[in-house]
């Protein structure tokens, strides 16, 4: 793997803040094990208010943080050149551009060579998601050789996801960053318990169904080398691949399955076992229960 | 609602909510879902719907016969393994395009299928000619397009044009295309061939939208989508957020 210094600032307690207010003042040792989750997968600042710093005070240790009072903010769209005010530029401050929701539409290459030109690579870059693209466009600036992003965690309050930052520049560009993947579900379970929300189980990285794999094509591919239809290694994020039986299982997921549940099947009766497997997923519209699997096979082979 | 009317010119969404969608693990729709599914699909004019695939048996083809007497305008695709078998069961139901998904990448088809290149090209041959001799209209999906030789699926495309396929499918089977990445293909393919382009986009990294857009700004004139963006592990790439998008895009682009 490269070594490349890339520097990532969160702002996932800022905006939960701004979100939920009171509502999590209430969770301030949560909140402090948030902080150094977040710090531990690898962000390598975390951004908070004045006032959180007095509401969390004694902040977690070992942890960097970035007081917001201290960026000068440019907000703009795929326009912002043309529109920076030149005085701007002379403030002694860090400037963190926030927007370009929709660079996408555009010629964003250039528009990102401009920005540089104007302001250098070592800038904030805040890319929101109105359209889908902040990570995409994230992972761009980076690659035109920008040096720091600005996230949240799962996205929250529309900005670049952190995990999707982390997984694209360790896993996509191959660039080793010093955060510990692994943790991506602990952080899930307690970003959930915080904002008392579920996150979407496909969700990149963090979903918590993302690694289940149903389809014959599928299961067989991945049996004989998981590559073939993972894009990494589940392990990597903290995650395990399961399989499920379905109206898309084929031979080997069901005889996977029955020898996991410990029954022992003759290979004739597969194909019967399996044409039950559909009729039923589909009367159901999901995977079955190992109990169903049971029941399945008993019927199948006469002995119900 | 009608999702799709203002930009039906300039992109042309192809539904596989009822195909990779339902491949969602541990997902399944009943007969009956899906035929709803298909039939709100053409009430708001989506181009095409791939409705399933028919050698998964008996339900699945009757499925796909009721989707297809019931539709109005959409056209009705069922999705076949590169194997004669596969597309005979699509024969039966008699739908309007026939997909074929041809391995593309050296993990595909020397790792997973234990095969190699002529296999590969004779199948796509004998396969595109079977469909073809009965009158079907062909599309080819290039399976794991992604991290196949661009050379190679070049080739492909010139070998399936010669049998009058016009459009070919890319598929980011592992969604790890980015946007620059899929421009540079995309440009690549329809400079060396002319041929028609569908992006098929999975969202494991977060990028199926802008990926699919990125596709259309470099040529794509297709784009696969799914309802809510279900799918394999991190979905596809979401129908109603795509189409929200691409209409902003597409205004913008009309100014």
């Amino acid at each position: 793997m490269m070594e490349r210094k890339l520097e990532i600032t969160d702002k996932t307690l800022v905006v939960l803040d701004a979100i939920y207010g009171d509502k999590i003042r209430k969770k301030i040792p949560q909140l402090r094990e948030l902080i150094k989750l977040i710090y531990t997968i690898g962000s390598n600042y975390i951004e908070i208010t004045e006032d959180l710093y007095k509401a969390l005070y004694p902040l977690p240790e070992g942890v960097r943080f970035k007081l917001n009072n201290k960026l000068m903010e440019i907000t703009g769209n795929y326009n912002i050149c043309e529109n920076i005010i030149k005085e701007s530029l002379y403030i002694n401050k860090n400037i963190r551009i926030i927007g370009l929701d929709d660079i996408i539409f555009y010629d964003y290459e250039k528009i990102f060579f401009n920005i540089k030109k104007i302001f250098g690579n070592n800038i904030d870059m805040c890319i929101k998601n109105e359209y889908g693209a902040a990570t995409a466009m994230s992972l761009e600036w980076i690659r035109a050789g920008g040096k720091k992003v600005v996230t949240t965690f799962a996205g929250i309050g529309g900005y670049t996801p952190l995990e999707e930052i982390l997984g694209s520049v360790g896993f996509l560009e191959k660039v080793s960053l010093r955060g510990d993947y692994v943790l991506f579900p602990e952080v899930l379970k307690l970003f959930e318990e915080i904002t008392e929300n579920e996150i979407k189980s496909n969700m990149p990285f963090i979903g918590k169904d993302i690694f289940n794999v149903e389809s014959g094509i599928h299961v067989n591919g991945i049996i004989k080398n998981p590559s073939t239809y993972e894009p990494y290694d589940p392990s990597k994020i903290g995650r395990t691949r399961k399989i499920i039986i379905g109206k898309h299982s084929g031979v080997s997921a069901l005889e996977i399955k029955l020898k996991e549940l410990k029954i022992e099947y003759k290979f004739s009766s597969l194909s019967n076992m399996l044409e039950e497997v559909r009729k039923i997923s589909t009367k159901k519209r999901r995977g079955l229960e190992d109990q169903e699997i049971k029941e399945i096979y008993m019927k199948c082979s006469n002995l119900a | 609602m009608n999702l799709q009317e203002k930009f039906n010119n300039d992109i042309y969404i192809v539904d596989t909510t009822l195909r990779d969608g339902e491949q969602s693990a541990g997902k399944a729709f009943s007969i009956d879902e899906k035929v709803e599914i298909a039939k709100y699909m053409d009430e708001n004019n989506i181009y095409q719907i791939e409705a399933g695939i028919p050698v998964m048996g008996d339900l699945e083809k009757e499925c796909i016969k009721r989707i297809l007497a019931g539709r109005k305008k959409s056209l009705i695709s069922t999705w076949n393994r590169m194997n004669k078998k596969d597309i005979q069961h699509s024969i039966d139901c008699k739908p309007d395009i026939i997909h074929i998904s041809v391995p593309t990448s050296d993990i595909q088809i020397y790792s997973n299928l234990g095969k190699d290149k002529n296999w590969v090209e004779e199948n796509l041959r004998e396969c595109v000619y079977f469909a073809k001799d009965k009158g079907y209209e062909v599309t080819i999906g290039f399976e794991d397009a992604s991290r196949a030789d661009i050379n190679y699926l070049i080739n492909l495309c010139e070998i399936v044009k010669t049998m009058d396929v016009e459009r070919i499918r890319y598929a980011d089977t592992v969604g790890i295309l980015t946007p620059t990445i899929v421009k540079e293909a995309i440009k690549n393919i329809i400079d060396s061939t002319g041929i028609e382009i569908e992006i098929h986009a999975h969202n494991d990294f977060g990028m199926a939208i802008p990926i699919s857009l990125e596709a259309v700004k470099s040529g794509a004139k297709y784009v696969d989508c799914t309802l809510d963006g279900i799918g394999e592990r991190a979905g596809n790439c979401n129908l109603q957020e795509f189409i929200r998008i691409s209409d902003v895009f597409l205004e913008r682009n009309s100014n």
